[in-house]
């Protein structure tokens, strides 16, 4: 057969949970009729001449043992030069990273460990002023933005930094997940994340849940610029559910999507740029840094992929898989932001918005062929004058070669299966209530405009004020939350610290998750524990952008009074 | 008089049709009184105007008079929320 009638388009669309009169539930369509894609849609999605790359997994970040068993690790915050190639153009990028990457190095811990980083600011100073802080006592912002104000950065703020872990339920306080701290350029910081159980023997003997969790920067004024460089990266908790058989034998591969945001010199240096112009060649969303990588699989075989969107304002539409046989990839979804689901859900659809992450088992067809991993147009995007093809049009993320001797039991180190059930964390993220809890009904949150065509939003009413929470509850209570979006574009809703159920149309729990996408007009509605830690941390809109310029707002969760 | 109600993020009648000098005023009835609304003429399109912000749950502008017919946004809702007042001779 020739390679045109072999050419099998598989298009991987995974839509994740939007719909519904809006109240977003698990997505589990089932195995959609596949769409056909055209030499032409693939051409405007740019499957490109050039040979693609061989995929790569992010690096791992190297962990040794401390004298009292901890893992110790380094990050270090400093420009790097690296190289893009784009369909045989290669750019040349000087971009803010973590150790030198245009991705930041895999993180992997499990429950019990405890993660010291020391973490190094190596950016240039631009502020001669600037005073590393431990946000104790709210926020010291920097040039041009205070507490309440909306406003967009200006640079001298760019090259602080600090460090997040999006989706770790951790305490927010001192040398942990802590956004508040500011560290300046020049400084240095030992953070110490206690993956539970561990520490304070008040929080129980709660063990971690294992998932897809990842870190990135999370200075307020600098989030977006320091991202949209490459600055986010995986962080693994491993566990139980990875022993399942199944799960272990499957190869598994981390795809950090990122959308780096480089001016026609291959940098990053101004928002304004950044937030309204996008040079041509560079609207492509990477995984792990590369574009259009190649993956290679068998027949049959099953692989677990982790999907990190660390982008700074895209959603990823990932589209139904589209054969010109009857066969195609299946795909599973066995966890939503880093928690997993109790049973693999079979999907044709998933849509990550940003902050979003899913792991997937997928299963390569008995057929060889070619095929890609493609999104469609996102939902929402940068807006600007762009001068080429927009981040939001139809694009290939990877390609897929499905080749080879088919997997079957007897090759070794080739997975097949798929498993029954699996094991999600209901021993920590039981349904919400459970006998003896009271849900407190919490006023509605509310995302709403200053300035639309600055892309100034606020929440109840107000930009980010790192004094004045804007929701105070007690440590150990239940509470139901509604979040409505009074703007004319969707808003991913993240919130520090403690995932949240939502609800589905008719009120029952659905799916856990720590970041949800707001459609205009519309509320949101989900339960959540403030459980196991107190102190200051912040809920904001995903599209960071947005946050940098004020969509955060505090959340303060007060100790039990005796 | 004419009335323009604002509603689920729309203007209704839109477009709205008066006679020259004929008073219009907006009204914002989304139930929540954070749906903030304005409606603004788009610039050189027509007369100028504004309502300022207008709060949901039944806030009211003053009333507008116009010659021309003018096309008008939200600015709070600059992209899905436009209008027109189409005025008759």
């Amino acid at each position: 057969m020739n390679e045109k009638r072999k050419l099998l388009v598989a298009l991987v669309i995974l839509l994740a949970g939007l719909g519904g009169s809006w109240a977003p539930s698990v997505e589990a369509r089932g195995a959609a009729t596949p769409k056909r894609l055209t030499a032409s849609l693939l051409a405007k999605a740019g499957l490109g001449t050039a040979s693609p790359s061989d995929w790569a997994d992010p690096p791992k970040l190297p962990l040794e043992k401390g004298p009292n068993g901890e893992l110790v690790g380094t990050l270090r915050v400093a420009y790097a030069e690296n190289f893009l190639s784009i369909d045989g153009n290669r750019q040349r990028l000087w971009l803010r990273s973590y150790n030198g990457g245009l991705t930041g190095p895999t993180i992997e811990v499990k429950a019990g460990d405890t993660l010291k980083i020391n973490f190094k600011n190596d950016l240039p100073v631009q502020d001669p002023n600037c005073k590393d802080t431990d946000g104790e006592h709210g926020m010291d912002m920097g040039m041009n933005m205070a507490d309440g104000v909306c406003a967009h950065p200006t640079k001298q703020v760019f090259n602080v930094t600090n460090l997040h872990t999006h989706g770790l339920h951790i305490s927010p306080k001192g040398a942990s997940d802590n956004v508040l701290r500011k560290i300046c350029p020049g400084s240095g910081f030992t953070y110490q994340f206690d993956i539970l159980p561990a520490g304070d023997p008040g929080r129980g003997t709660a063990k971690h849940y294992p998932g897809t969790f990842w870190y990135h920067a999370h200075n307020h004024g600098s989030t977006a610029m320091q991202l949209a460089s490459g600055m986010s990266g995986a962080l693994i908790v491993r566990g139980d559910v990875d022993e399942l058989p199944e799960i272990k034998a499957a190869r598994e591969r981390i795809f950090v999507l990122q959308q780096l945001a480089y001016d026609e010199n291959g940098q990053v240096e101004d928002f304004e740029k950044l937030k309204n112009e996008w040079k041509e060649g560079q609207r492509h969303t990477l995984v792990n840094g590369q574009a259009k990588p190649l993956i290679r699989m068998r027949p049959n075989q099953v692989e677990r992929w982790r999907l990190v969107d660390s982008g700074i304002f895209e959603d990823l539409p990932i589209r139904i898989v589209n054969t010109l046989t009857s066969e195609s990839f299946k795909m599973y979804r066995i966890a939503i932001d880093g928690i997993t689901r109790p049973k693999p859900e079979e999907i044709s659809e998933v849509e990550l918005g940003p902050g979003y992450r899913v792991d997937l088992l997928v299963q390569a067809p008995a057929q060889s062929g070619t095929y890609y991993l493609y999104k469609g147009e996102s939902k929402f995007s940068l807006l600007g004058k762009n001068t080429g093809p927009r981040v939001n049009d139809p694009q290939i993320l990877a390609q897929i070669e499905v080749a080879g001797e088919p997997c079957t039991s007897s090759v070794p180190g080739c997975a097949t299966q798929i498993p029954k059930s699996l094991l999600a964390p209901t021993y920590m993220l039981p349904d919400i209530p459970q006998p003896g809890e009271t849900v407190v009904q919490r006023p509605t949150i509310k995302f709403g405009v200053e300035d639309a065509e600055q892309s100034l939003f606020t929440i109840n009413g107000t930009c980010f004020d790192s004094k004045k929470p804007v929701a105070e509850p007690v440590l150990g209570t239940v509470e139901e939350w509604s979040v409505k979006n009074n703007t004319e574009q969707v808003h991913p809703f993240h919130i520090h610290v403690n995932a949240f159920q939502m609800l589905d149309a008719q009120g029952k729990p659905a799916e856990w998750r720590d970041t949800i996408l707001v459609p205009p007009g519309k509320t949101v509605k989900f339960r959540t524990r403030f459980e196991r830690f107190d102190g200051d941390f912040v809920l904001h809109c995903h599209i960071l952008t947005h946050e940098d310029s004020g969509m955060m707002a505090l959340v303060r969760v007060k100790p039990k009074t005796p | 008089m004419a009335e323009v109600k604002i509603k689920d993020m729309k203007y209704s009648p839109n477009p709205v049709k008066v006679a020259p000098g004929e008073p219009v005023y907006w009204v914002n009835e989304e139930d929540d009184e954070d749906m903030v609304h304005t409606a603004t003429a788009d610039k050189g399109a027509g007369n100028e105007f504004d309502t300022g912000n207008l709060n949901g749950n039944g806030e009211k502008s003053k009333e507008f008079t116009f010659d021309k017919t003018t096309s008008y946004y939200c600015k709070k809702h600059p992209k899905s929320m436009k209008g027109v007042v189409e005025v008759q001779a």
